[in-house]
């Protein structure tokens, strides 16, 4: 029998193909051995909102669920670029993504679905939140060096439209 | 708290005279007709209360029955408003007759602040819930009408309360909804066991979240709680025995104030390690008082030249080692010391090196002294049980009453509250500067410590000699039996007495600093 996290999964997966916002995907990840599909981890993309820093291209994202969700959120964690961390303040070296809803001690919901969280993030990367810095150099460049920090963010958003983020 | 039994012992007391006639007595109470009245060695008036669970509850019901009487709201809702102002009603009084709206709103008692649209309960079809995903009849909302079904209420609220005490704090399940969950929700779909741990939480957070309760910090562990309307230091003679201060939370410390006492744990947790390992492992050069670690076998030191003075001594006998000729009875048959010290040869020795006292000898001399009277202010929760026993041994073999031997309790716990004094008259002897006041202090404390070691003794030795002596039983209710005990119990109770003023002495005396010693004194004459 399927699990009660599996059968939300699908659900949410029925949900996201069924409608979803512009430029947005997320599917199952093809498991490590090539056959078949894992539930549990999902292969999504963000796309940088039009008029914005990140406009141009799409965020590849990995999302991993565990068996207690949705009572715990999934953890999401951007592909490097050319193997290095997404340019933002709040996603740490590993590349996954600090945000509260996404932190099971702060904002995080059983009802929140993965659309919700995609445009949660999307909006995360141009709005950054300075209380919780995941990465060094691109909190002190966006706190000191606005401007310099923007051609980092740009610089990288031309990586990625080249095809640099290797999911 | 009930503070009636003052005066037990006082109609006793008068047949006695103080031994000490010379003891100086500061002229503070003069108001006091009674001079006789021998307090017990607690506060008894105190000023605050002490709180068990039972108490506890009655106390937050009482709170919240007040609060949703004046604010007209349920008692759920007083609850989550009191918690959120930390049961401070004055303060929630304030800012709900401001604008009660706002309040309900920051406080996730409205949905005015969900951002999240409600579901689309008009359309026809079966309703969803937004957690399993499933279509279901019958889903169970909270006011915002964010619908979930019975199966993942119950998983959302286990998860929440497995999770800890912020269970107390739970929102609806939907993104962005900040209704606060109430505790009916819990008691419906939670096992008894999450039940018990939830109303638990619910209680602790009367304490938790409110300045003026707090938890008796007693390190053994204690369930007792506090509740007092101040902020500035106050012994809390809690209902465990343990007396802590109220402001600081550590052991009540007089005549010290809580800063000497935050200085003093720094410094004790840095170089504590330090000096247990310098003190179980080295001796000091005699020579030049460097501290030397043995790591040879035999007793031959040699001081090292590199850091040291390159001094060559005996390891057991701290003698110079060109002594320990085979005329002295061979090198490792130390018996020199003896003869040395009688002639004083060491004399000279140790008066330098009482002078070149380092900063670690003054510590640690304040430091095992402060540690001595805390063992024995330990001991005296032991020796409590124990006077239990003998006090119903003298009651059963000479017919003594029970209530006759209270001076017995009474005595005890004037050793223990003058141990912990002495313990922290260490600290604030080795933070206070070579003043004016130094002598004035280390004489109080002499008197204290010497009075307060008679009294122990008293206890510990000439009790037992008197009542326990295996050799020179007394035989159950004589006359001899009867004389011994009068004469005991009237030492004891004079020494009880006379170290109680003492007591009072040093902490007026002393106390200026902290406005301490002035509330100890006007409570306890």
């Amino acid at each position: 029998m399927a699990s009660f996290a599996s059968k939300r999964l699908a659900q949410e997966r029925a949900a996201f193909k069924k409608d979803h916002p512009f430029g947005f995907y997320a599917k199952y990840a093809p498991n490590e051995d090539g056959k078949g599909q894992n539930v549990f981890k999902w292969n999504c993309g963000i796309p940088g909102r039009a008029k914005g820093p990140w406009e141009g291209a799409t965020y590849a994202l990995t999302m991993e669920f565990t068996e207690d969700y949705p009572s715990k959120p999934p953890k999401c964690k951007f592909a490097h670029v050319h193997g290095k961390p997404l340019f933002h303040p709040n996603v740490y070296p590993s590349g996954t993504v600090c945000l509260s809803i996404l932190n099971e001690d702060e904002d995080w919901k059983p009802a929140i679905t993965i659309r919700q969280i995609l445009l949660g993030i999307q909006d995360l990367l141009d709005n950054p939140n300075a209380a919780s810095p995941a990465q060094e150099e691109p909190y002190r460049m966006f706190s000191t060096d606005k401007t310099e920090y923007l051609r980092r963010v740009k610089k990288q958003v031309s990586e990625v439209a080249l095809g640099a983020q290797n999911v | 708290m009930d503070g009636s039994d003052g005066g037990s012992i006082a109609g006793d007391s008068e047949e006695f005279e103080y031994e000490d006639q010379d003891v100086e007595l500061k002229s503070g109470g003069e108001e006091d007709e009674d001079q006789m009245v021998i307090e017990p060695p607690e506060v008894r008036k105190a000023p605050y209360t002490i709180m068990n669970a039972g108490d506890l509850a009655n106390r937050q019901n009482k709170c919240i029955s007040e609060a949703s009487d004046l604010l007209q709201v349920t008692h759920e809702e007083g609850f989550v408003l009191l918690r959120q102002h930390g049961w401070d009603l004055l303060r929630l009084q304030e800012a709900w007759f401001d604008n009660d709206q706002k309040v309900r709103n920051r406080c996730g008692l409205s949905t005015a602040k969900c951002t999240s649209p409600a579901p689309s309960s008009n359309l026809a079809g079966p309703k969803v819930c937004s957690i399993c995903m499933s279509a279901i009849d019958d889903l169970v909302a909270l006011d915002c009408s964010h619908g979930f079904c019975e199966e993942c209420w119950r998983g959302y609220l286990h998860t929440q309360v497995d999770d800890g005490k912020s269970a107390v704090q739970t929102r609806c399940p939907q993104h962005k909804c900040p209704m606060v969950v109430p505790t009916a929700f819990f008691s419906r779909f939670c096992d008894v066991e999450r039940q018990k741990k939830y109303q638990d939480w619910c209680l602790r957070t009367y304490v938790d979240e409110n300045a003026s309760v707090k938890w008796c910090p007693n390190p053994v562990g204690c369930q007792f709680a506090c509740e007092y309307q101040g902020v500035e230091s106050l012994e809390i003679h809690c209902q465990c025995t343990f007396v802590w201060c109220w402001a600081c939370g550590e052991e009540a410390h007089m005549p010290a104030s809580c800063k000497t006492v935050n200085q003093w744990n720094v410094k004790n947790s840095a170089e504590s390690e330090n000096i247990s390992w310098i003190r179980a492992h080295t001796k000091k050069c005699p020579k030049c008082h460097k501290p030397i670690e043995k790591n040879q076998g035999c007793n031959h030191m040699v001081c090292s030249k590199a850091g040291g003075c390159g001094h060559e001594f005996c390891w057991l006998c701290l003698g110079d080692w060109a002594s320990h000729g085979t005329s002295t009875g061979g090198y490792y048959q130390c018996n020199i010391y003896d003869k040395q010290s009688k002639q004083g040869k060491h004399a000279e020795e140790e008066r330098s090196r009482q002078e070149a006292k380092h900063a670690l000898d003054i510590y640690m001399f304040y430091f095992e002294r402060f540690m001595d009277h805390d063992k024995g202010m330990k001991l005296t929760v032991i020796q409590e049980q124990d006077i239990e026993g003998k006090v119903q041994r003298l009651h059963d073999e000479h017919g003594f009453a029970i209530i006759e031997l209270q001076f017995l309790y009474d005595a005890l716990r004037q050793v223990r509250a003058c141990r912990r004094v002495l313990k922290w008259t260490y600290v604030y002897g080795y933070y206070l500067d070579d003043s004016n006041e130094k002598p004035l202090f280390e004489y109080l404390q002499k008197n204290l410590e010497e009075k307060t070691d008679c009294l122990h003794e008293m206890l510990e030795k000439d009790f037992d000699k008197i009542f326990f002596d295996q050799d020179n039983q007394l035989s159950s209710g004589s006359e001899e039996a009867h004389q011994k005990f009068m004469t005991f119990r009237s030492h004891a109770t004079n020494f009880t007495n006379v170290t109680q003023k003492f007591l009072t002495q040093i902490l007026t005396d002393l106390g200026s600093d902290t406005g301490l010693g002035q509330r100890f004194s006007q409570s306890s004459t």
